[in-house]
């Protein structure tokens, strides 16, 4: 369990070193302190997102591709305010029932016959996201399983870029055939997320068909990969600090929504991301100069211990009330879409396990493997086992 | 704690149906905005008559869930 230890020393000896640094690629520099990314973050004037995030380049992005994440004010807004209804927490609550059903369905197979051990990635935090997200979509059952299957294929991606790129447009052409359908179909034919994107005005016009793909490409990436890492990092975590997990058990209900955002902050699903500098500017002290790629490390930020007592602990008991809000999420306008989805699938899904397998744990001797690249972070898979007799599907 | 305030012709509303407990409107605003129950309130005693709404507004425009509505006609 050495892999997660050593990032977080790395990540603060470089913020101690200078939290503005900049990297072996001429033109990037990664800021590490929580007051710098947060300044990187809020800054929408100087730092751009229309570049991309992940590794942005040269030229912005193609106008149609510059959705949501890969926008900026006010386009940004207005895209935004499409969904912010939608996806907002009361409006989250009417998934809830669907959610434990499906987990509920999951957890019938881990428990099957006299099994005792299951792979938590493969078989409850990969598939449990991508049928909430197919379902917030609307999309057919007999797409489902083509649709999980394609949303795993961004975070290979993003680890091997132009490996996956045929496949990837197979997919995008899936969605916007499905787009195509559903703007055919009406504004009242179905209530689902497409319709609702298809449909809703901006400045009195409507979204591009590609327009609309596009963000059910980006919400399903975004939605699904992220939200199984966030599951199994916290599962990690909660074997690496074995006296935690014991106040957890010992009080699942009462602390499963702290535990989440701990794990959000301690060993969130993605490292950070990147800004293009459209002008230069001062950031905590530094000059950038115009044309920057500024990478902001929300996993150092997460563990600054200006903001954050015990930073590299995972403790169960943190009061968020008082606790100044992690990155997980990131921050400012781009503000996770999907946060509180994510939210209530992290709580319905692990409640559920933990409260079902007596003796949940990683399987001793199981050693993860880390997803490649420098954005996601997690593990491809992680082998648990459990006790009998006591669980329950 | 309301949901919504007013003075005059200036009024400030937060909408629970949107809000979304990132409690940014706090941090920019802490006399005006406060968080309890993952939802934004706004303080009862804030003097919004004598307020300057351009901090007001940039204290709502701050809510990456629109959920904050500032008058001032």
């Amino acid at each position: 369990m050495g892999e997660t230890r050593e990032l977080w020393s790395e990540l603060a000896s470089e913020r101690e070193r200078c939290p503005v640094t900049k990297l072996a690629d001429m033109n990037a520099t990664r800021v590490t302190s929580y007051a710098g990314v947060k300044q990187l973050l809020r800054d929408t004037a100087s730092f751009s997102n229309r570049f991309g995030t992940v590794d942005p380049g040269d030229e912005e992005l193609p106008r149609d591709d510059q959705i949501l994440a890969f926008a900026d004010p006010p386009r940004h807004g207005r895209q935004r305010k499409l969904l912010v209804a939608a996806l907002s927490a009361s409006r989250v609550e009417h998934l809830r029932s669907s959610m434990q059903a499906t987990v509920d369905r999951l957890m019938h197979t881990i428990v099957a016959g006299d099994r005792t051990e299951f792979g938590l990635v493969a078989e409850l935090a990969s598939p449990f996201p991508a049928h909430v997200t197919a379902e917030l979509m609307g999309v057919p059952h007999e797409l489902r399983d083509k649709f999980v299957h394609f949303s795993h294929l961004a975070e290979l991606a993003s680890g091997m870029p132009g490996v996956y790129d045929e496949e990837l447009r197979e997919w995008s052409d899936i969605i916007e055939e499905l787009v195509r359908e559903r703007r055919a179909a009406g504004p009242e034919a179905n209530d689902d997320l497409i319709t609702t994107m298809c449909f809703a005005e901006v400045d009195g016009e409507h979204l591009s068909e590609r327009e609309v793909a596009q963000m059910v490409v980006l919400v399903n990436e975004a939605g699904n990969t992220t939200t199984t890492t966030l599951i199994t990092n916290i599962a990690y975590a909660l074997d690496e600090f074995p006296a935690q997990k014991v106040l957890f058990l010992a009080d699942i209900d009462e602390l499963v929504e702290s535990v989440i955002e701990e794990g959000l902050r301690y060993d969130g699903p993605i490292q950070g991301l990147g800004r293009k500098a459209l002008c230069p500017a001062d950031l905590a002290g530094y000059h950038i100069p115009k044309g920057e790629k500024v990478f902001g490390s929300y996993a150092a930020a997460n563990h600054d211990p200006d903001v954050y007592d015990r930073p590299d602990e995972f403790v169960v008991g943190r009061d968020w009330r008082q606790t100044p809000s992690h990155m997980g999420f990131g921050h400012g306008i781009h503000h996770c879409l999907g946060a509180n989805v994510a939210r209530m699938e992290a709580k319905v899904a692990l409640t559920s396990l933990y409260k079902r397998l007596p003796g949940l744990r990683v399987k001793p001797g199981f050693e993860p493997v880390a997803v490649p690249g420098q954005i996601f972070r997690g593990w491809t898979e992680l082998q648990m086992c459990f006790d009998r007799p006591g669980a329950e599907a | 704690m309301k949901t919504e305030i007013s003075a005059g012709e200036r009024s400030v509303r937060v909408d629970h149906l949107r809000c979304s407990g990132t409690a940014y409107c706090r941090d920019a605003l802490p006399q005006l905005f406060t968080v309890e129950d993952k939802r934004a309130w706004l303080r009862a005693d804030y003097d919004l008559a004598s307020a300057d709404m351009e901090v007001v507004e940039e204290a709502a425009a701050s809510c990456p869930w629109f959920a904050i509505t500032v008058d001032d006609t």
